[in-house]
């Protein structure tokens, strides 16, 4: 049933935490007790001014539903201005994968203090819902022009087991 | 109007022959006829009696940028024939501290008519050099080809999401990782490349349609505050990958959220070494009682 499917679906978020804010708020969280859902799976880093714009690239390569990278309010990172400088970079990577075709509701950003443990629990629901809406992740092509154009030329280059044309030699796989 | 080729040719080859009697220097990148194959080649003059034997010209095919051989010998003194584009790369340079400004002597060519089938050609906003210290060619005026933010077009932006999506899934999957778009791009200098490094593994090896995609998002992200515009990715691809269109998209983004252009002043900070406390912050996630 299709439409179960889509209810089931449980997505995958990676969760990138500073660790001076997010990270505590994130433990304030559990320690008060307040409910999310565990759909993320939480990064620490030193501070999001550490976060290289291609990890979050490479993560949806490796087929994470979603991300969210949280860290210090402006003017509040314990590096005195890391948070400045990732927000310049997440501007333009959003930009970038909004236009090759990423659905926006997969790329989160949002700023969570150590003391805003109700905070990070109502921003993990609300970034469950949003990549909830968008449904799965397919990957970076569009899943449709790329079976066509297989079935036009092959995949000649390939060397995935079992993909169609290219020569694969078991012996160095 | 812009100056015409030939015009621009005339004119250099009087500059250069001044430059030689007026400065020192160890040798001069320009533009010449290959030996063999007769299209437009970068030349490289050491001497004055190799300037007379090479006939330096600059005709519509003289799409390779000048400025990016410029890094191969950055300790000695160079004279290089720059295109505006090209003079925006080299202010790059010297803001970034890879070149020496004393080191350069940057004939520049004013009102650039363009190149042929370089679309970024189409969306210039840089025809006359950003600094030079010889001139070549009448200058334009510059409200011939400034833009206003409000009225740039460029390449695929009015498409819908969707669209851009599957014409990228269909332009990447020619690629064929051969790093043309990366070795030509003048403002990619860096030592160590991503797509090289072993440590951390960014580009998995084998070939793979997603993976090529994501080289090329990985590539468009070390460009925002970089990228000049020139299109010289786009005319370097042995495929013809239409790929400049990314690289577009965030050079006028960047423009519209922080007014930054790279390449227009010597002493400016990059896109990503520099910030405002006030940056806008759209699509970030908001909560109630923020």
């Amino acid at each position: 049933m299709p439409a179960n499917e889509k209810e089931e679906f449980e997505p995958k978020i990676i969760a990138y935490l500073c660790n001076w804010c997010s990270y505590a708020a994130a433990d304030l969280a559990g320690s008060s007790r307040l409910q999310y859902p565990t759909n993320i799976r939480a990064v620490r880093i030193p501070c999001t001014g550490r976060l290289n714009p291609l990890m979050i690239i490479k993560t949806l390569k490796k087929g994470a539903d979603g991300i969210l990278v949280s860290g210090c309010h402006p003017g509040d990172c314990h590096y005195i201005d890391g948070n400045y400088y990732a927000r310049r970079r997440f501007i333009m990577l959003k930009e970038l994968l909004e236009y090759s075709g990423v659905e926006s509701e997969r790329l989160n950003f949002t700023w969570c203090s150590a003391a805003e443990g109700r905070r990070f629990a109502n921003v993990v629901t609300q970034v469950v819902d949003r990549v909830k809406s968008v449904g799965p992740w397919e990957g970076y092509l569009d899943q449709e022009s790329i079976k066509k154009l297989e079935q036009e030329t092959g995949n000649p280059g390939s060397t995935i087991v079992g993909s169609e044309g290219g020569v694969v030699d078991e012996q160095f796989l | 109007m812009n100056n015409s080729y030939k015009e621009i040719t005339e004119d250099l080859q009087k500059t250069v022959e001044l430059v030689f009697k007026e400065e020192e220097f160890e040798q001069l990148l320009a533009y010449s006829f290959g030996e063999f194959s007769g299209l437009i080649e970068p030349v490289i003059i050491k001497e004055k009696r190799d300037f007379e034997s090479k006939k330096i010209v600059f005709t519509e095919d003289a799409y390779p940028m000048l400025s990016k051989y410029l890094l191969k010998n950055r300790d000695i003194r160079q004279a290089v024939v720059a295109k505006p584009c090209d003079t925006r790369a080299i202010a790059f340079y010297i803001s970034e501290n890879i070149i020496d400004r004393d080191n350069l002597i940057i004939i520049g060519i004013n009102g650039c008519p363009g190149i042929k089938e370089n679309t970024a050609c189409d969306e210039c906003d840089t025809k006359n050099p950003v600094i030079a210290d010889y001139f070549v060619g009448e200058p334009l005026d510059e409200s011939e080809f400034a833009k206003e933010i409000e009225e740039i077009e460029y390449l695929l932006s009015d498409e819908t999401a969707e669209k851009r999506k599957k014409h990228y899934s269909e332009e990447f999957s020619r690629c064929t990782q051969c790093y043309a778009c990366r070795d030509a791009c003048p403002v990619c200098y860096c030592d160590h490349c991503f797509v090289e490094s072993n440590q951390p593994i960014w580009l998995e090896d084998g070939s793979d349609p997603e993976e090529d995609m994501v080289f090329h998002l990985m590539r468009t992200m070390h460009m925002p505050g970089r990228c000049v515009n020139c299109g010289a990715c786009e005319m370097a691809c042995p495929e013809g990958i239409e790929m400049r269109s990314l690289t577009s998209h965030l050079y006028h983004q960047a423009r519209r959220y922080f007014d930054y252009r790279p390449g227009l002043k010597i002493d400016q900070l990059s896109l990503f070494s520099d910030y405002n406390e006030e940056d806008p912050e759209p699509g970030f996630l908001q909560q109630e009682g923020d």
